[in-house]
């Protein structure tokens, strides 16, 4: 339980993002150094202004403490390379927040970066290379079950169907709804129309699920940078509030009475973030869903509480998430259409969008923006509440 | 039987259960305290766990078809089914869905054994009709 009275008094005051998407020939920390610079210059501060750095590595799991040496950062405060997988970004933000509100570090810079991809590969190739086989013990039944982590997210997506009478088109409208929202985004590698036929004519990967309810693989880094609401007033860029964060870790056993597939770390970071921004669910104006794949999107809506639960397939196929629905879900494409930075995807755009600079996307309304990340197969989960504005009561 | 997939082998800790595999049973760890039944990979519980003959049967939580090669050594046999079932001891299992029969949610499943030429036995799954 959060603790009553609980706040944070931070906000992301820069963003850094290089180059994402088929940008070959650099390495993540390569990657990771030129996104914390640009953060670092976005928010109008220069590299000793950093004391705090924390890391996260994709795919490529590469990026980690030594790139304090390759920044040139002097006598840190604060330095740890961080893993949940899709929820770190999300973490990482409550802990800078956390750092800076405790006054542990002044200002902290959060970077993700990743290198999978190779010319003339495909993004499941690039994926799957990254990855190691468990051989040997009790994980090796996983190995030679067929399981890999797409797998699981076909049984997780299979669970819902089965419980709830979730559809594969349910699951197409997110792919639909996103593509609409990437065609407004300059920063989104796929920006062609995309129909529901479309999406249900494209090639099984792992049935219930289609290569359409599938991430892309992106190279590339993105960063922001955190400091004290009364510090971030006077730096270059409008300042992004944290309002609220919070993990769920929900330990699914796998045995009977296991919510997998059903439930996610959602149902319990959400109240939490919640809590501490002292908002409900339905203040929030735009939502920035982690979607490693459609269904992730679905059971993400049901979990915070956007929908009953067994409704989200239904609340997307309505076009409530889609442009000029009643709430927005991942207005930058999200990782299906945008670019796949892991859990700085959804943070990166939901900056973006508290901002105003959204351009053709920008949502009207954006006082209150969600943040979700999630990572491993549904088992780690971050909650992020930003605004344009200190939380209520607060100067 | 033909090979499917990469060959696995046991470690330490489950040499009980593959060596069970290979004789066509199916044993999990047990709480000799409390009782309680796990999968394959839990190792703790609040006495020692022992390997104890499971019944070999349970039901169908969910499915996947396979499409894409999750190893090179299943390029070849694509597509194929892989299922968690929920053993009767209470405990689920991965395993690949063999011989015919459509799945839905609850359909039983018999837990029978591969013995590839090269590698460990290992569990798979069967559609039983209702």
């Amino acid at each position: 339980m959060t603790r009553q009275g609980l706040a944070m008094d931070a906000a992301i005051v820069g963003l850094g993002m290089t180059e994402v998407g088929r940008v070959y020939g650099r390495s993540a920390p390569d990657f990771a150094a030129d996104a914390v610079r640009r953060a670092v210059a976005d928010a109008g501060l220069v590299l000793a202004d950093v004391d705090g750095l924390l890391v996260s590595s994709g795919t490529t799991r590469d990026v980690d403490v030594s790139l304090q040496r390759r920044l040139g950062l002097r006598d840190l405060r604060l330095l740890s390379e961080m893993q949940s997988f899709g929820a770190t970004a999300g973490a990482m933000l409550g802990y800078a927040a956390a750092a800076v509100t405790s006054g542990l570090a002044e200002v902290v810079a959060c970077v993700f970066a990743d290198s999978p991809r190779q010319p003339g590969e495909s993004a499941g190739a690039a994926y799957a290379a990254r990855r190691r086989f468990a051989l040997t013990g009790a994980p090796a039944l996983r190995t030679v079950a067929g399981g890999n982590p797409t797998v699981q997210y076909a049984l997780a997506a299979r669970r819902h169907m089965e419980a709830y009478g979730t559809t594969s088109e349910q699951f197409g409208a997110v792919a639909v709804a996103q593509r609409r929202w990437a065609a407004l985004n300059p920063l989104a590698e796929m920006r062609e129309p995309l129909t529901l036929g479309q999406h249900q004519a494209s090639r099984w990967i792992a049935e219930p699920l289609h290569l359409l309810d599938c991430c892309l693989v992106s190279n590339g880094g993105a960063a922001v940078v955190v400091t004290r609401a009364d510090r971030a007033a006077d730096l270059a860029q409008p300042p992004v509030h944290v309002l609220g964060v919070g993990q769920g870790h929900p330990g699914h056993p796998a045995a009977r009475g296991s919510g997998f597939g059903l439930t996610t770390g959602a149902a319990t970071s959400g109240p939490d973030a919640l809590r501490m921004a002292g908002i409900r669910i339905e203040d929030v104006d735009i939502a920035e869903l982690y979607d490693c794949y459609t269904y992730t999107v679905v059971v993400t809506l049901e979990d915070y509480g956007f929908c009953g639960k067994g409704e989200g397939g239904s609340f997307v196929a309505e076009g409530r998430t889609a442009p000029g629905g009643p709430l927005p879900v991942n207005t930058g494409g999200g990782q299906l259409s945008g670019y796949y930075m892991w859990g700085m995807t959804p943070l990166t755009e939901a900056v973006i969008q508290a901002r105003g600079r959204g351009g053709t996307r920008q949502v009207p309304k954006h006082d209150v923006v969600l943040v979700s990340g999630n990572g491993g197969v549904l088992d780690h989960h971050s909650t992020v509440i930003l605004s344009p504005h200190p939380r209520e009561g607060r100067r | 039987m033909t090979a499917f997939g990469p060959p696995i082998e046991s470690d330490a800790a489950t040499a009980p259960f593959f060596a069970a595999a290979a004789r066509d049973e199916l044993v999990l760890p047990r709480c000799a305290s409390c009782g309680g039944w796990y999968p394959p990979e839990v190792t703790i519980c609040c006495g020692a766990l022992e390997w104890a003959a499971a019944a070999g049967h349970g039901i169908l939580v969910t499915w996947a078809v396979v499409h894409t090669a999750p190893h090179p050594a299943f390029a070849s046999l694509l597509p194929f089914r892989t299922a968690l079932v929920e053993l009767a001891e209470g405990p689920w299992l991965q395993v690949r869905l063999v011989g015919p029969g459509e799945p839905a949610a609850g359909c039983p499943v018999r837990i029978t054994f591969a013995h590839p030429a090269e590698g460990a036995s290992y569990p798979v799954g069967t559609l039983e009709g209702p």
